[in-house]
C-alpha cells in the first residue's frame, strides 16, 4: 500500500502538490491522470523517492520513504520507477540492460537468463536482442526501458507515461495486457501517469485525477462515470471532470454561432 | 662450497646481471677516480663520482626492497598466487619460491650496497649540499622501502592493525632520518610489527584480492567495466547499499597518520620561516580539497528540494534535511582557516600545529556525518541524473 499524508511540494515559490493526501492498495492498477504541468510526474517521483516533500510523509507498505537507511533501502527492494525519460545505456545490449537490472533487485540468475529471454520475446525485441541499445528505434528503446521496470519482479511499479515514446499498437498492446495481469493474478501494485484518458478505459482499476496540484478526484471508473453523470465512454466522463470549461467553452461557441 | 654457497645466496638474490652492472659500474668510478688521481697526482681524498655512487646505491637499495615484497608475496603475483591456492601450502609451511621476511642473505645484499658505496670518513656531500652518511645509506633506503610495500600488502588484504602501525613507524623513520642511525634502528623495530604483519597476512590466505592485482580478472571485465550498465533511474534508486564510506574508526586513523607523516616531513626543514611557509601551503591546499571534494562527492547528484530562489522567496532560507550537509565541510574550512592564520602568524609552533590542522581538517571531512550512505538515502534532496556521465546513455 502507498500512503501520501499532507504532501507538499515545489521545486521554487510555486507549489506543484497542494498537501495530498492518498491512498493507494495493494494489488490495484492506479492512473493519474490531468493536464499537462498539474503535478503528475511530481506526485510519481515523490511516491519513488526521487524527490523529498517539502512537506507530509509518503509510507509504502507502512515503512516512511528516507526515515532511517534500513527502510529506505527495504522500500527500494519492493518498488520500481520507470521515469518518463529513463536513461538507456547506450553501448549495452538490451539482453546486457535487463540482466543488469535484475541483478540490482537480486533475481535468482537462472531465473533472471530465462525472464530476460522472455521479456525479449514478448516485446518482439528477440532479434535486436543482442546488439548495442544506441541501434535501436526510440520504439524499441521504450520497450527495453519497460522491460527493465518488469523484469525486477518487484511488487510495486511506479511508470510515468509508458505508453509514451513511441511505442507501436503492439507494444501498447502487450503492456496494456502484463500490466492488467500483473496488478490481477500477481497482486502487483501499478502506479501509471497518462496525459491520454483513452487509454485507461479497460486498464485501471481507480483513476487519480489532478488538477492544479490538488486531487480532483479519486475513485474508480465507474464511481466517475456516476459522479459525472456521463455512462458512456470514460473519456467523456474525464473530459466532464477535468475541463469542464473548454467544455462550455465549445458549447457557447456553437450555440452564439447558431443564435 | 661455492656452489653450496651460492645457492644458499640465490634463494632472494635480485637478478645477477642488474647486480652485476651495478657493481661494474661503482667500481668503474672508483677506478676512474684512481687513474684521474694517479693522473694528476692527488694526493688527498678524491671521491668525484660519490654522489653518483650515492644515487644509484640509494636507488638500488629502494629496488631492493620493493623487489623483496613484490617478487615474493604471492598476493603480488597473480600466478604464483593462483599455483598456490592449488597447492597443499598452509603459512605454517615456508613459502616455496622464497620468503617474504627478512632472512641473513638479504644482510649480505646489504653488505655488497654497503662495501659499493663506503667513502672514507663515511660521509659525501652532494651537488646540492647536502650531506648523506653513506654508512647507513643502504640499510635505511632498503628498510623504509620494503616496510611501504609491506604495508601496502596489509592494507589491501584488511589487517588494519598492521597496516597502520607500520605506517605510522614509516612517519617515525622519516622523523628520524636526519639522525641515519637512530632511523634506522626505528626501522629495524618498525620491521618487527611488520614481521607479526607478515604472519598475519599469510595466515590469511586466500584473499579477496582487488580487480588491479588480478590481471584475469581486470581483463575479463575491465572493458565492459568502464562502460556503465545502468541508466536513470535504475542507478540512482538501487536496492543495493551505495557508497557506505569510511568508518570513522578509520577516519581518525588515516587523520592522524597523514597528519604525522606531515609533521615527520615539515620537521626535516632547518629554517623556521622556509617550515611555516610549507606548512601553510601544504593545510591550504588540504583545506581546499577537503571542502570542496566532499561539497561535490555529496551534492553532485543530491540538488537541494528547493532552488535558491524558492527559499529566499518563501523564507525558508536554512533546510535543516538538506542543509546539514554543509556542516562538515563548513566546520573543516573554520578548523583549517583557524589553524592556518594562528600558524602563519606565528602564533603556534607550525611543525606541530599545521599538520594537527591538516589532522583536524581530515577527521572532520572524513568522520563526521552524515555518512554518505546516510545521506543517499535519508536525506531531504533531489536525486538527479549522473550528468557528468550523460555521453555514455541515451535518453529517451
Amino acid at each position: 500500500m502507498i500512503r501520501l499524508i499532507d504532501v507538499v511540494q515545489h521545486y521554487g515559490v510555486r507549489p506543484v502538490l497542494k498537501r495530498i493526501n492518498l491512498e493507494i492498495r495493494s494489488g490495484e492498477l492506479t492512473v493519474i491522470l490531468g493536464p499537462n504541468g498539474m503535478g503528475k510526474t511530481t506526485l510519481l517521483a515523490t511516491m519513488a523517492g526521487v524527490l523529498t516533500p517539502q512537506r507530509g510523509v509518503v509510507e509504502i507498505d507502512g515503512l516512511r520513504r528516507r526515515s532511517s537507511v534500513e527502510d529506505e533501502l527495504e522500500i527500494r527492494k519492493r518498488v520500481v520507477y520507470l521515469p518518463d525519460h529513463p536513461w538507456l545505456p547506450k553501448n549495452r545490449t538490451g539482453r546486457e540492460f535487463l540482466l543488469a537490472v535484475g541483478r540490482l533487485y537480486e533475481i535468482e540468475e537462472n531465473r533472471l537468463i530465462d525472464r530476460a529471454e522472455r521479456l525479449l520475446h514478448l516485446f518482439d525485441l528477440g532479434r535486436e536482442a543482442d546488439w548495442p541499445i544506441r541501434s535501436y528505434s526510440n520504439g524499441q528503446q521504450k520497450k527495453v526501458a519497460v522491460g527493465a521496470a518488469l523484469i525486477t519482479e518487484a511488487p510495486i511499479l511506479l511508470l510515468d507515461e509508458p505508453f509514451s515514446g513511441g511505442l507501436d499498437p503492439a507494444g501498447i498492446l502487450v503492456l496494456k495486457r502484463v500490466l492488467r495481469r500483473l496488478a490481477t493474478e500477481k497482486g502487483a501494485t501499478v502506479v501509471m501517469t497518462t496525459p491520454v484518458p483513452e487509454l485507461i478505459e479497460e486498464l485501471a482499476d481507480r483513476i487519480v485525477v489532478l488538477q492544479h496540484g490538488e486531487v480532483l478526484a479519486h475513485d474508480t471508473p465507474e464511481a466517475l462515470r456516476q459522479r459525472t453523470q456521463c455512462p458512456g465512454p470514460l473519456a467523456s466522463a474525464l473530459e466532464k471532470l477535468i475541463h469542464p470549461q473548454t467544455l462550455a467553452n465549445v458549447e457557447r461557441f456553437f450555440h452564439e454561432d447558431a443564435t | 662450497m661455492t656452489r653450496t654457497a651460492l645457492t644458499w645466496l640465490r634463494v632472494v638474490f635480485p637478478p645477477v646481471g642488474i647486480v652485476g652492472l651495478m657493481v661494474v659500474l661503482c667500481l668503474g668510478t672508483r677506478a676512474l677516480e684512481l687513474w684521474v688521481a694517479h693522473r694528476l697526482e692527488i694526493h688527498e681524498k678524491f671521491s668525484l663520482f660519490a654522489p653518483f655512487r650515492v644515487m644509484l646505491i640509494g636507488v638500488a637499495s629502494v629496488a631492493y626492497g620493493m623487489y623483496r615484497v613484490l617478487v615474493f608475496h604471492p598476493l603480488f603475483r597473480s600466478g604464483y598466487r593462483t599455483w598456490l591456492a592449488a597447492t597443499p601450502w598452509t603459512s605454517a609451511k615456508p613459502l616455496p619460491l622464497g620468503p617474504i621476511h627478512l632472512v641473513p642473505q638479504d644482510a649480505v645484499m646489504l653488505g655488497l650496497l654497503f662495501a659499493l658505496v663506503h667513502e672514507p670518513g663515511g660521509v659525501v656531500e652532494m651537488p646540492n649540499g647536502v650531506v648523506v652518511h653513506v654508512t647507513w645509506l643502504a640499510p635505511l633506503c632498503f628498510l623504509i622501502s620494503y616496510l611501504l610495500w609491506l604495508c601496502t600488502s596489509f592494507t589491501v588484504v584488511g589487517l588494519a592493525v598492521p597496516a597502520y602501525a607500520t605506517a605510522f613507524g614509516l612517519g617515525l623513520v622519516f622523523r628520524l632520518s636526519r639522525e641515519p642511525a637512530w632511523a634506522t634502528g626505528a626501522a629495524a623495530i618498525v620491521y618487527l610489527v611488520a614481521w607479526w604483519g607478515i604472519r598475519q597476512s599469510l595466515a590469511r590466505f586466500l584473499w579477496r584480492v582487488p580487480r588491479f592485482l588480478d590481471p584475469v580478472r581486470s581483463e575479463r571485465q575491465g572493458s565492459e567495466s568502464r562502460q556503465p550498465v545502468l541508466g536513470w533511474a535504475f542507478n540512482a534508486l538501487q536496492p543495493k547499499p551505495v557508497g557506505a564510506g569510511i568508518r570513522v574508526r578509520d577516519a581518525l586513523a588515516v587523520s592522524l597518520l597523514v597528519g604525522w607523516w606531515a609533521h615527520s616531513v615539515v620537521a626535516l626543514i632547518a629554517n623556521e620561516q622556509e617550515q611555516r611557509e610549507a606548512v601553510t601551503t601544504i593545510s591550504g591546499f588540504v583545506t581546499a580539497g577537503c571542502v570542496l571534494s566532499r561539497t561535490v562527492v555529496y551534492c553532485l547528484r543530491h540538488w537541494p528540494p528547493i532552488s535558491l530562489w524558492g527559499r529566499i522567496q518563501t523564507l525558508r532560507w536554512i533546510i535543516p534535511g538538506y542543509d546539514r550537509v554543509f556542516v562538515a565541510p563548513l566546520c573543516a574550512l573554520a578548523a583549517g582557516l583557524i589553524l592556518h592564520w594562528l600558524v602563519a602568524h606565528d602564533r603556534l609552533p607550525a611543525d606541530i600545529f599545521g599538520p594537527a590542522g591538516i589532522a583536524v581538517v581530515l577527521a572532520i571531512t572524513l568522520g563526521t556525518g552524515p555518512t554518505l550512505q546516510q545521506w543517499q538515502l535519508t536525506g531531504a534532496h533531489r536525486i538527479a541524473p549522473d550528468y557528468l556521465n550523460k555521453a555514455n546513455f541515451i535518453e529517451l
